[in-house]
């Protein structure tokens, strides 16, 4: 009995003494402020303890340099550098580098080629976010229905993301000529076929449909995590009050979608802006320039024509661009999932 | 939702048709990539289209045979290019978790004197993400060009760190935030150090986490295209710019590249098995827990 009861006490008795460590680790933050300002709090041994402790814990913030560092030397300087070259005369066979002041800029506004790259940019961007949020957001769907095998579907639908896109785009490239594979299906349904990537009127929608394969999965795979996230009871409250189908869907799962529908949008549509590899390896942006969107016109424009300084203002624009439009989607998006 | 038992049979076979047109569309590039890199070159090229043709290795072959007897017909080195993309996402994926963990760490647990510095690190490094490469990676370019960096591979692994970084730092930040401040308090007062706390209490929690995350960040740097093409060069050429050397002026080389395409994304494929429960997460830098 005695043995017992005396355990209880020591428990207690270590009970207590935990309860005063984390009081006193709790000051020991709450003091923190105060004792940065000159006053010094009086600690007994255990206080010095931990609060060699807390002090650790801000060394943390030396793990932090790594990954600011690298950033700053491989990202940073060479992006003001760039901001810097756009203001020059530079190329990319002459070392002498001149300051011109924002004529390169001028000159760009009245190059052709920049506006039909500005073109092509919207209409690729804006034909792709459309067509991979609608299949997107049915096949995300299709997935969520409680089926046998669905696992199977589920993870086919990932192969497109897992694979190079650059890889995905060499594949249909070698299925999409005159006589191809798919000209070749497409005479069963009495379609007669073209050079979809050679021939001007085709070859922009394309790259949209080849776009459209890679990241259709990616917008899929975010509604479908959405879809298995919703919960039961507005679902169950909605079958008391007899509501309809539509109606459910549109006052209970697509506001509860929101969040993640928007996030798949903010997704595609920056990425989408800045494609690159997909055109470069299906169409080169080619026929002539109709492929050619901003990001592939920087470098045709350096790479091909030597003029260096011109494409870093085009990018540096597309740049800016998506990085104010990207600022304001993120803010849409983080007030769109507190109201959650 | 309870709708499975109510989902009538005409619906399910349409359901089920549904499906499997998807799956067929999804998996047709990949079947037939196969099946070209398998054939003659003289199968490969008629129309219509065989679907019946007598197999061979030899686009296979040729890959790895064209590396040995060097010949100067081609300049197409596969192994070579395979071997570079090991490497330079081998080491950069290293080099990302070592660095990105810690600041991931780091940035859910220490204490900073301004909220807003937490958030403005974060943002900064995703917008290497978000941003057109190009913006860096031509004066990087211009840069690496003056001092003699370019086509080493010591240089393209620092430049895939900027693929690396941001996303390592959001996805642990993410898995080390759902790890409750409490665990990590209790052990410090039972006098584990920070390490220890680290070592033995958090990383166990966050290990699977962290191995997704290294999978899904060597997927992305093998995956990257832009940053080698600009600073890579002919001796630390990966798969991905390798790739396109098949086609060149004189000839395609359809069925060496589709051989080329199945191996190089196969392990891919493997990889991503393993991974599959973190996918959604990953793909969303961790905003999405799917």
């Amino acid at each position: 009995m005695g043995g017992a009861r005396e355990e209880k006490y020591s428990t207690s008795l270590l009970f207590k003494l935990k309860c005063f460590y984390h009081k006193t680790y709790k000051t020991i933050i709450n003091k923190q402020s105060w004792s940065k300002k000159g006053g010094r709090v009086s600690l007994s041994k255990e206080m010095n303890k931990l609060s060699a402790k807390q002090i650790e814990n801000n060394k943390l913030k030396y793990f932090l340099w790594p990954a600011i560092l690298i950033p700053i030397f491989m990202g940073i300087i060479p992006f003001f550098t760039g901001l810097g070259l756009s203001f020059t005369s530079w190329r990319l066979a002459f070392r002498n580098i001149q300051f011109i002041g924002i004529q390169n800029y001028m000159t760009m506004f009245q190059n052709p080629d920049f506006w039909s790259a500005i073109r092509v940019t919207v209409i690729f961007s804006g034909l792709a976010l459309f067509f991979e949020m609608l299949f997107g957001f049915l096949i995300g769907w299709l997935l969520s229905i409680n089926l046998k095998g669905q696992s199977f579907f589920r993870s086919v639908i990932l192969v497109p993301l897992m694979v190079a896109p650059v890889l995905s785009a060499l594949m249909w490239k070698l299925m999409l000529p005159q006589h191809g594979v798919i000209n070749y299906l497409l005479s069963f349904l009495g379609i007669e076929g073209v050079s979809w990537l050679a021939n001007p009127s085709t070859a922009l929608y394309s790259v949209v449909f080849v776009d459209c394969y890679i990241y259709i999965p990616f917008v899929a795979i975010i509604i479908l995590a959405g879809f298995q996230s919703l919960p039961k009871e507005p679902y169950e409250a909605a079958a008391v009050d007899g509501a309809g189908k539509l109606f459910v869907f549109r006052r209970i799962t697509l506001p509860l979608l929101t969040p993640l529908i928007l996030l798949a949008f903010i997704f595609r549509f920056i990425l989408s802006l800045k494609t690159f590899d997909i055109l470069y390896a299906t169409t080169g942006g080619g026929p002539g320039n109709v492929t050619t969107n901003l990001h592939l016109f920087a470098y045709l424009n350096t790479f091909k024509y030597g003029r260096g300084a011109i494409s870093t203002s085009a990018v540096l624009l597309l740049f800016l661009f998506i990085f104010f439009v990207s600022k304001y989607l993120i803010v849409r998006w983080t007030k769109s999932t507190q109201y959650q | 939702m309870e709708a499975i038992n109510k989902l009538s049979i005409g619906k399910k076979v349409i359901y089920y048709i549904l499906l499997i047109i998807v799956a067929v569309y999804i998996l047709f590039p990949f079947v037939w990539i196969f099946l070209t890199s398998i054939k003659m070159p003289s199968d490969i090229t008629s129309f219509p289209p065989k679907f019946i043709f007598n197999a061979t290795l030899d686009n296979y072959k040729n890959l790895f045979a064209i590396a040995q007897t060097g010949a100067a017909a081609s300049t197409m080195n596969f192994p070579r290019y395979y071997l570079n993309s090991v490497i330079i996402a081998g080491f950069g994926t290293i080099l990302s978790l070592i660095i990105g963990c810690g600041a991931g760490y780091a940035l859910t647990r220490a204490e900073f004197k301004n909220e807003g510095s937490r958030e403005n690190v974060g943002f900064t490094l995703l917008s290497f993400w978000f941003g057109p490469e190009l913006a860096i990676i031509l004066p990087l370019y211009v840069i690496y060009n003056r001092i003699g960096m370019i086509d080493k591979h010591i240089t393209l692994i620092l430049a895939y760190q900027l693929i690396g970084i941001p996303f390592v730092v959001w996805m642990s930040r993410s898995f080390f935030r759902d790890v409750p401040v409490s665990i990590e308090e209790a052990s410090r007062i039972d006098g584990y150090s920070l390490i220890q706390t680290f070592r033995k209490i958090t990383f166990p929690l966050v290990k699977s986490g962290l191995a997704a995350t290294a999978v899904l960040t060597f997927i992305f740097q093998w995956n990257n295209f832009l940053f080698a093409l600009v600073i890579g060069g002919r001796n630390t050429m990966p798969i991905t710019t390798g790739a396109l050397g098949f086609i060149s002026y004189e000839a395609v080389l359809w069925g060496q590249m589709a051989a080329a395409i199945i191996l190089s994304s196969v392990p891919q494929l493997i990889l991503a098995m393993f991974v599959q429960q973190h996918m959604v997460r990953g793909l969303t830098f961790g905003a999405v827990k799917g």
